[in-house]
């Protein structure tokens, strides 16, 4: 269908006004083509974002305010808590501490209120699946047997996933609400999540994992 | 499109709406404080010399330990003192009497461990070799409170000359010293009996009076009143597992009085006395404490001058004196009223404790010695030397409560970057619909 079907066989007065409709709807288009622009780079520039975060966080991890910290027990959101790797997932990154956007803008935060690095209890952390460097992108891959380390001022603390139990796989993937993976467990253990399906927040993934081995730093 | 663009932005708050997710936890909270003391020393009978001023007693070996475990707050902090002016009750460890150069003190943010120690040191005429105090606290990485604190004096020596004292011209008195051979007389046959041996009786009484007789002129020559040997206290705050177990203990003592050359090993009565300790535990698990205390025992020993006991190795007669058992042994002597000697083993927390809040003691042993040299008046045996020995005392209050999460979902960390891409694929049709349709207007104009 021919657009110019439809225009209007007008007079001079409204040839003006046209042009300035034409205008108009341009400066319109070049603007969606910058909002588009914004959309396609933005999951982009939170991993930029996130990189430059964690090289602030890696710096911040060496001093001794973080030993400090760990000995009064007292964090405030947003600071370096952790390191962690995962050999598997080829990562190493560090966690702050809290869940909130702002706070995992840097890629992943320890749920307050749950344990310390190697604390008797569970430990909960969270990570982006996508976008803010994603470190747990694929937690999918995560079997029993892997290890995760968690890296403190005071210890290194070595967790490994447990085969199935409770019935479920392990990984395995929960309601958003279903905050009883991060209850309180005998054993010193750490539940990371993730969302789930990818790029969505519909669902968790979850991955558990116990203590298995401390060893101090000097 | 815009539809879109609004999709997005109620993504976005309700996302920011959404966090933080708590976990649903067990707070565990828990706190104490104990301590302990070696020895408490005064000695009323420096009225008879005027150094009552110089000498106002001493504690010797005191720590405590203080700690509080919650989710808010975890704090341990403890104290050594090798040695301090005589503490009536237990005042803020920051405001003890003590010699600074023998105290350590020791907290989460200052950990301590390099104890602080004073070589020999004497104060009117009491000689204390080296005192030290060591204190060293921390956190554990699992977030439970840990404190080592021990203090005490290698020994403490009394160096007055008896004579001054009263005692040698109390001896140059016939009555008097009638008094004094007649209540070591009293009090041998005292241990004798409670040692199941024959009182004394026929020849050897007068040969036990010319014994004593003879060993008190000694002592009223010599420079041995007391000597005492006093074990260091300790007050530990260690973690085990998900427990934390606090022990405070009083390593006991040997004293020596009237001795000839050295009164712990020859002295007319040697008293030794066993720790005193209380313990208490805080189970993390259950949320319950268990508390219970061992009190000290006293042994008396009275020196068998004339080898009563038959047994050529035997240089003393002694008896046990259980805690919370009154002295009567030592009765006889009250005949005598400068030699009035009372020995105490007090008080202790009998059986185990248990319960959210629980607390154990071991009051120590008191010993009124020689209470009648240096009386403020005549007959109100206030004078002598007072010790009390290995006190220790310990309190802890703990509970385990669950918390409810305050919201109700796992921290969002999906970001949705596939409707990102769909968005902006969609407002770049869009846009490019436009500049074609744009194009189109311009052509008919």
């Amino acid at each position: 269908m021919k657009l110019n079907t439809f225009l209007p066989r007008v007079s001079l007065g409204r040839l003006f006004g046209r042009r300035a409709l034409a205008g108009f709807l341009s400066v319109m288009a070049v603007g969606m083509l910058a909002g588009a622009g914004w959309l396609a780079g933005y999951p982009f520039y939170t991993d930029l974002r996130a990189a430059q975060e964690q090289k602030r966080l890696a710096a911040s991890f060496e001093t001794a305010s973080l030993k400090h910290s760990y000995q009064e027990r007292s964090f405030t959101e947003g600071t370096a808590l952790t390191r962690m790797v995962i050999p598997k997932l080829n990562l190493d990154t560090v966690v702050v501490e809290g869940v909130s956007l702002k706070a995992l803008a840097a890629g992943a935060g320890h749920y307050p209120r749950t344990p310390l690095p190697g604390e008797l209890g569970n430990v909960g952390i969270a990570g982006h699946r996508t976008m803010n460097g994603k470190p747990l992108s694929n937690l999918q891959k995560l079997a029993a047997g892997d290890r995760i380390v968690l890296i403190t001022p005071l210890a290194q603390f070595t967790y490994e996933v447990i085969p199935s139990f409770d019935g479920h796989a392990n990984p395995w993937v929960v309601h958003p609400n279903d905050i009883s993976v991060l209850q309180a467990t005998e054993e010193p253990m750490l539940t990371l999540t993730t969302c789930h399906p990818r790029g969505s927040a519909k669902q968790r993934m979850v991955v558990r994992a116990k203590l298995v081995g401390t060893e101090g730093i000097a | 499109m815009k539809k879109g663009l609004i999709a997005i932005l109620v993504l976005l708050v309700l996302g920011s709406a959404m966090v933080p997710a708590w976990a649903q936890s067990i707070q565990v909270s828990f706190q104490g404080t104990s301590s302990a003391r070696a020895l408490d020393l005064s000695i009323p009978a420096l009225r008879q010399l005027g150094l009552q001023d110089q000498f106002k007693g001493l504690t010797v070996g005191l720590t405590s330990a203080d700690f509080s475990i919650s989710s808010s707050n975890k704090a341990v902090s403890g104290f050594a003192a090798g040695k301090c002016e005589f503490i009536a009750s237990q005042p803020d460890p920051g405001a003890l009497p003590c010699d600074q150069s023998t105290v350590e003190t020791s907290s989460v943010s200052s950990p301590g461990g390099n104890g602080a120690c004073v070589d020999n040191s004497s104060i009117a005429v009491v000689n204390l070799a080296t005192a030290c105090g060591k204190s060293a606290s921390s956190l554990t990485s699992a977030g439970l409170p840990s404190s080592l604190n021990e203090a005490g004096v290698a020994s403490a020596r009394v160096s007055a000359n008896l004579a001054d004292l009263g005692l040698g011209a109390a001896l140059g008195v016939e009555a008097t010293k009638d008094q004094l051979l007649t209540a070591v007389q009293g009090l041998t046959n005292d241990v004798l009996t409670k040692a199941s041996s024959a009182p004394v009786a026929g020849e050897k009484v007068a040969a036990l009076r010319d014994a004593t007789n003879e060993f008190l002129a000694n002592v009223a020559d010599g420079n041995q009143f007391a000597v005492l040997k006093v074990g260091a206290s300790t007050t530990n705050v260690i973690p085990d597992g998900s427990n934390t177990n606090v022990v405070s203990e009083a390593a006991g003592a040997k004293i020596g009085l009237l001795g000839l050359t050295n009164a712990l090993e020859d002295g007319l009565v040697i008293v030794e006395i066993s720790s005193g300790k209380a313990m208490a535990s805080f189970d993390g698990t259950s949320g319950l404490a268990q508390a219970s205390a061992v009190g000290p025992v006293a042994t008396v020993k009275v020196r068998d001058l004339i080898n009563l006991d038959n047994n050529a190795a035997t240089q003393y007669l002694e008896v046990i004196i259980q805690p919370e058992m009154l002295n009567s042994l030592l009765a006889p002597l009250s005949s005598a009223p400068l030699l009035e000697t009372t020995v105490e083993a007090g008080s202790h927390t009998q059986g185990v404790q248990t319960g959210k809040s629980v607390s154990a003691f071991a009051s120590g042993v008191t010993i009124h010695a020689l209470k009648g040299l240096g009386e403020s008046e005549a007959g109100k045996k206030d004078g002598g030397i007072l010790l009390r020995i290995a006190a220790a005392d310990v309190r802890l209050a703990g509970d385990i409560a669950t918390t409810e999460p305050p919201c109700c979902a796992l921290a969002t960390t999906g970001g949705p970057v596939y409707g990102y891409l769909a968005g902006a694929a969609l407002m770049a049709l869009l846009a490019l619909a436009l500049l074609v349709y744009v194009r189109k207007l311009r052509t008919t104009v």
